[in-house]
């Protein structure tokens, strides 16, 4: 059982806070959502629990242990990552990219290990691979590739998964097929996933927790469905206002 | 990997045995071999050893450039350190300090090496206040434009030996290194791959992003061990052996274009391998065993080297950049 924890944390630049006076308590198997308007927070919040952005304030504990003593490499073994976009070598071929994606955490040589094995043939098979394991990223469709992403920050086996806006470029099709399989790797192997999104139907159809970052403050509601109206109708109101 | 080997160990032979002298592997164990010893030992053994462990050197760090900066036409010659090299000889060489006559080469290796790194340091001076490669790259190129205008003025103010000289040592050549030299240079190249071998997991990840999106720090570290690595090889070849071109860039390319794959694992050992056994091709048609004339390096290097990156910059597998 892992478990993720932030004491009052702020976070933001020197020069603008995001969010402040935040406090979380994650455990395996929980699937989050985060909302929030565009400049908000979210993709910062994500750094800064990665630690590539410094933590403003407060403190974040990974297991009871504080993480300002961890290391570059222990951290990056705690979470993997699915940027919104990725800066990647775009003539590998989509297993390269998943088996040096596997290798990132139990840093072997790629597709020894039995585990890594046997999590790419899980993988490939839920999300329906096959066909471009052996094609260059850059052939892929713009929706293969989020898919093709999504694959490889499984395939890096780190118990916390955060993923910014994973369901944009994906078709309804693709949309069930990716919230199914982080209903999955949150049951069953019990990762703490975290994911921002604009697409309300992703967040209500995954998420048992939202968090809605406003006004700098981070609220947390268990109830999905009312939240979104809300939010929705808040931030309606708020951008008929502006607008007038 | 086989057939490589097989090919090298024909090529090795026919280096042997052909030169200019005339002298050939079965002259040794006949009744007069006293001077064909000395064609062995003194001129093509060292000369195989050097083709060997330049295209090696040339071929490995242009491998851990071209990942650096994600760039297929990335060479050694990209950092500025042949530029910085070709200075230092040429100040050495249009000076005056050394000449043609001089049998001793170690005033132009030394100011060659220093000036190369002294381009190489200079540069990573500069390339830490940047916070993206490419900067790198173009800092590296302005350097060796201003290294090549110097040149170019100690060029025009010198006399015409001199100029012969420096122009002898541009157009490259596996014939100038010493047995000391070589062995200096081999421990270099061993050191440096065990070294980057060792990241070789890292440099995958890095490939597909892995480092600059999560741990950017890690990233800054490798990169900049990869620089030095590769500067500091290439410094020492160029200052051996003249800037012996394309050798670097074709290389790689070639590899990934015949193994069809990225993985750092095996591409390491494959460029060192697969550039010693084209160096020594290259020397073998430079020295053109069917006439007692030969051709400098640099043009036959060019000519093999060239054509196989237009080649791949049209079938390269990389298309992203």
């Amino acid at each position: 059982m892992n478990h993720l924890k932030g004491i009052d944390i702020n976070l933001g630049y020197e020069e603008k806070s995001l969010v402040s006076e935040f406090d979380f308590d994650l455990r395996s198997g929980q699937i989050i959502a985060l909302l929030g308007l565009n400049g908000s927070g979210k993709t910062t919040l994500f750094k800064t629990l990665m630690d590539t952005i410094p933590l403003l304030g407060g403190d974040l504990r990974w297991n009871g242990m504080s993480m300002r003593d961890f290391s570059v490499s222990s951290r990056q073994k705690i979470f993997s990552w699915l940027p919104a976009r990725r800066a990647m070598e775009e003539s590998l071929k989509v297993y390269e990219l998943l088996s040096y994606s596997a290798a990132a955490v139990n840093n072997e040589d790629v597709l020894k290990s039995k585990r890594t094995l046997e999590v790419m043939t899980k993988i490939t098979d839920l999300m329906k691979l096959h066909p471009f394991l052996e094609m260059p990223y850059h052939a892929l469709s713009e929706g293969q590739k989020k898919k093709v992403e999504i694959a490889a920050m499984f395939m890096k086996d780190a118990p916390v998964c955060l993923l910014d806006e994973p369901s944009v470029f994906l078709d309804i099709s693709n949309q069930k097929e990716i919230a199914d399989i982080l209903r999955l790797f949150a049951k069953e192997e019990g990762k703490i996933i975290l994911f921002s999104s604009h697409d309300l139907a992703l967040i209500e159809n995954v998420a048992e927790t939202c968090w809605v970052i406003n006004n700098s403050k981070i609220e947390v509601s268990n109830n999905i469905k009312k939240t979104i109206e809300e939010y929705t109708e808040r931030d309606y109101t708020e951008m008929v206002l502006i607008e007038n | 990997m086989l057939v490589l080997f097989g090919v090298f160990l024909i090529l090795a032979y026919l280096e042997l045995n052909w030169g200019s002298s005339g002298v050939g592997i079965k002259d040794l164990f006949s009744p007069s071999q006293e001077y064909s010893s000395v064609v062995f030992y003194e001129i093509r053994i060292p000369r195989l050893l050097t083709a060997l462990i330049v295209g090696a050197s040339l071929s490995f760090s242009g491998l851990i450039l071209q990942t650096v900066f994600r760039n297929p036409l990335v060479g050694p010659s990209v950092l500025g350190i042949s530029s910085g090299a070709s200075l230092g000889v040429a100040l050495v060489t249009l000076a005056g300090y050394s000449t043609l006559a001089d049998q001793d080469s170690s005033p132009k290796v030394m100011a060659a090496l220093i000036f190369a790194l002294a381009i190489l340091f200079l540069l990573f001076g500069v390339a830490n206040r940047f916070k993206d490669n490419v900067s790198v790259l173009i800092v590296g190129m302005l350097i060796s434009y201003l290294a090549g205008a110097v040149v170019d003025i100690l060029i025009y103010v010198s006399d015409n030996e001199a100029l012969k000289e420096y122009t002898l040592w541009g157009m490259g050549s596996f014939a100038r290194m010493t047995y000391t030299q070589i062995i200096i240079m081999f421990s270099l190249l061993i050191v440096a791959y065990l070294v980057v071998y060792n990241k070789r997991n890292l440099m995958n990840q890095y490939l597909i992003g892995e480092l600059q999106e999560i741990a950017p720090k890690k990233k800054k570290r490798l990169v900049f061990l990869l620089l030095v690595i590769a500067g500091v090889i290439t410094s020492f070849v160029t200052a051996y052996c003249g800037p012996i071109a394309f050798i670097g860039i074709a290389i790689p390319n070639l590899l990934r274009f015949v193994l069809k794959i990225t993985n750092h694992k095996y591409l390491l050992l494959g460029s060192i391998v697969l550039g010693s056994v084209v160096a020594v091709l290259c020397d073998l048609i430079s020295s053109m065993p069917w006439s007692t004339r030969s051709l400098p390096v640099n043009a036959v290097t060019s000519l093999f080297g060239i054509p196989i990156i237009i080649i791949m910059v049209f079938k390269s597998r990389y298309k992203g950049l």
